[in-house]
């Protein structure tokens, strides 16, 4: 029986050190297009598990991924290109606070008075109006968004790291997803996780236990948001480029796509998803025309044909195997 | 004579149906007090208002000097109110040491009292004294069962193992006792009078049967749509004629 009160601590830690051998690896046998596409499934991981951190643990079903990654990329765009004066780690964190205001002011607005697809629909709104907002905005760069988004230098007094060199950049996305990842599993899985929980199990009876279950779920979509857009303020210098599109609806399905691929009910699900989506997208890439179509077919077939998931898969076959084993055991006893 | 909670002309209406009109209430410190009434008569509505599910359309609820009639039910459980739902509301995809471990969790996160960040698992202290309660509460067998997999009594008894990991001074029961066979009705009855007098906790319930309500009750209240009409000691109400007519009458096993 799995409980949220005993955490065991050795999955998370093997499956996170697993990734990270493997983003570690991924320079040394893949070319250049391949090592790209590790930086953005390193992010994408990150903006799949942000997600099913507000619907898995509080309930929030949120479309607002689009917004959250406009807003962490759009200040790193225009920060780095406009203020290069500040330090690069401080407009990470601006860009950070950047999603988490805008998940605030979201929230304010429409938790209390909607839960659910209409609070999904009121995020979709939002999204969209944030949207057009940047292909307006001549400073965003209207249509054009950012161009020329450098990578920078960390200066850390002692010695320096120029993020511009080699693949300084992708271990620099690594090392940060890694720990955006580990900050996200504390939240999952603490006390304030269990609470997040009990809202969404029962939100009456969470109230009824001393929960402000309101603040609770707006504290959620905030990490949810902030997370977020600080994937989206590394992908900026990655792509070297801002554009309206990452603000467009379509983005913020991917999250969703990523944790129903993987699973929704582990916290590594999303993480899976994201992996799976990437080779995906990297073998169907010269199929012009119909790689859309074979992306659209595959995900169909998961989600129909394994609910859970692909990771919630794996874990139910190998809870098979296991009692299997000990019915097994067990005959022989009674033999 | 301390009044821990008192309404004051409390009037509740649904659009334009008038539910709750004029109640007058207190809650004395050490009291068992039972609101009795046929059904349809607002009680648990009642129960709703004084437990900050819903505010009042006019009037107040009071809690010692301060009105906490737009308080929602979280700030109340914080001044000391424990509240069940006459269908047990739990944690019906935790186990039962879990539910009973997340709320002991949430009085210390609303006592102020810190767990750490980065502290993953629940810290032993919480684990032990939720296995108290369920020791307590006799439920210690079904620790590792799923809240779903419970019976409907034994979900009523572990929503009581929750309230009580709050360490409430006030106990709201709405109907602890309904859809019960009549012996673990008998079961249920011993248990809260139990857990109240060990407690030291003051007690208001809504119930329908008669032998739980004379058995538990140190004070009768009588809802009749909408209105308290009567309310005293046990024997006094019972002998109220327009409490026999109403309700008594026609229901009860001890004419």
């Amino acid at each position: 029986m799995t409980s949220i009160t005993r955490i065991n601590r050795s999955t998370f830690f093997i499956s996170l050190a697993a990734f990270a051998i493997a983003g570690l690896l991924l320079p040394m046998v893949a070319n250049r297009g391949v090592v790209f596409l590790g930086g953005v499934v390193a992010i994408n991981m990150v903006y799949g598990i942000a997600f099913n951190f507000a619907f898995q643990k509080a309930g929030i079903l949120s479309f607002g991924n689009a917004m959250f990654v406009a807003a962490g990329a759009y200040t790193t765009g225009y920060l780095v290109t406009q203020v290069p004066q500040i330090p690069f780690l401080m407009v990470i964190l601006l860009s950070g606070l950047s999603g988490a205001i805008l998940a605030m002011i979201t929230g304010l607005l429409a938790l209390r008075r909607s839960s659910g697809v209409y609070f999904a629909v009121i995020t979709l709104a939002v999204g969209e109006l944030i949207h057009v907002l940047v292909t307006k905005l001549t400073f965003l760069g209207r249509n054009d968004g950012l161009v020329g988004v450098y990578r920078p230098t960390l200066n850390f007094g002692l010695f320096e790291i120029d993020l511009g060199q080699g693949n300084a950049y992708y271990y620099f996305i690594l090392v940060v997803c890694l720990l955006l990842i580990a900050g996200l599993w504390v939240v999952w899985s603490n006390r304030f996780g269990r609470s997040l929980q009990t809202v969404k199990s029962d939100e009456m009876r969470s109230g009824f236990l001393g929960t402000d279950t309101d603040r609770r779920k707006l504290q959620a979509l905030v990490i949810s948001g902030a997370v977020t857009a600080l994937g989206g303020a590394l992908f900026a210098p990655w792509a070297q480029i801002v554009t309206p599109d990452l603000a467009h609806w379509s983005q913020s399905t991917k999250p969703l796509l990523f944790a129903l691929l993987g699973g929704t009910s582990t916290f590594f699900g999303p993480a899976v998803g994201a992996v799976l989506f990437g080779f995906l997208e990297y073998s169907t890439r010269t199929l012009v025309g119909i790689s859309d179509l074979l992306t659209g077919g595959l995900l169909l077939a998961v989600v129909l044909a394994v609910p859970g998931g692909v990771l919630g898969l794996i874990i139910r076959l190998t809870r098979i195997r296991r009692s299997g084993r000990t019915e097994g055991r067990l005959a022989e006893d009674r033999t | 004579m301390t009044t821990l909670l008192e309404a004051k002309g409390v009037f509740l209406n649904y659009g334009a149906i008038p539910v709750l009109k004029n109640i007058d209430l207190e809650l004395i410190q050490g009291e068992r007090l039972v609101i009795i009434g046929p059904n349809g008569a607002g009680k648990t509505t009642l129960f709703k208002v004084l437990s900050g599910e819903l505010p009042p359309t006019k009037g107040a609820v009071r809690m010692g000097d301060d009105d906490v009639s737009r308080h929602t039910g979280f700030r109340r459980v914080r001044r000391g109110v424990g509240r069940s739902f006459q269908v047990a509301r739990v944690f019906l995809e935790m186990t039962v040491l879990d539910n009973v471990a997340v709320s002991v969790e949430a009085r210390h996160g609303h006592e102020g009292r810190g767990a750490g960040f980065f502290r993953i698992s629940t810290s032993p202290e919480v684990m032990d004294e939720a296995v108290g309660l369920l020791a307590h509460l006799g439920l210690s067998a079904q620790q590792n069962t799923l809240a779903s997999e419970l019976s409907h009594g034994d979900r009523k008894r572990l929503e009581l193992a929750m309230i009580l990991a709050l360490r409430p001074r006030i106990l709201m029961l709405d109907e602890p006792t309904a859809g019960m066979s009549p012996t673990d009705r008998a079961a249920a009855v011993d248990l809260i009078d139990r857990i109240v007098t060990e407690n030291n906790i003051t007690l208001i319930l809504t119930e329908h049967d008669m032998g739980v309500v004379f058995q538990l009750g140190t004070r009768l209240s009588v809802l009749h749509y909408g209105e308290l009409v009567v309310s005293g000691a046990p024997e006094e109400v019972r002998k109220n004629l327009l409490v026999r007519e109403i309700y008594l009458g026609r229901n009860s096993r001890h004419d």
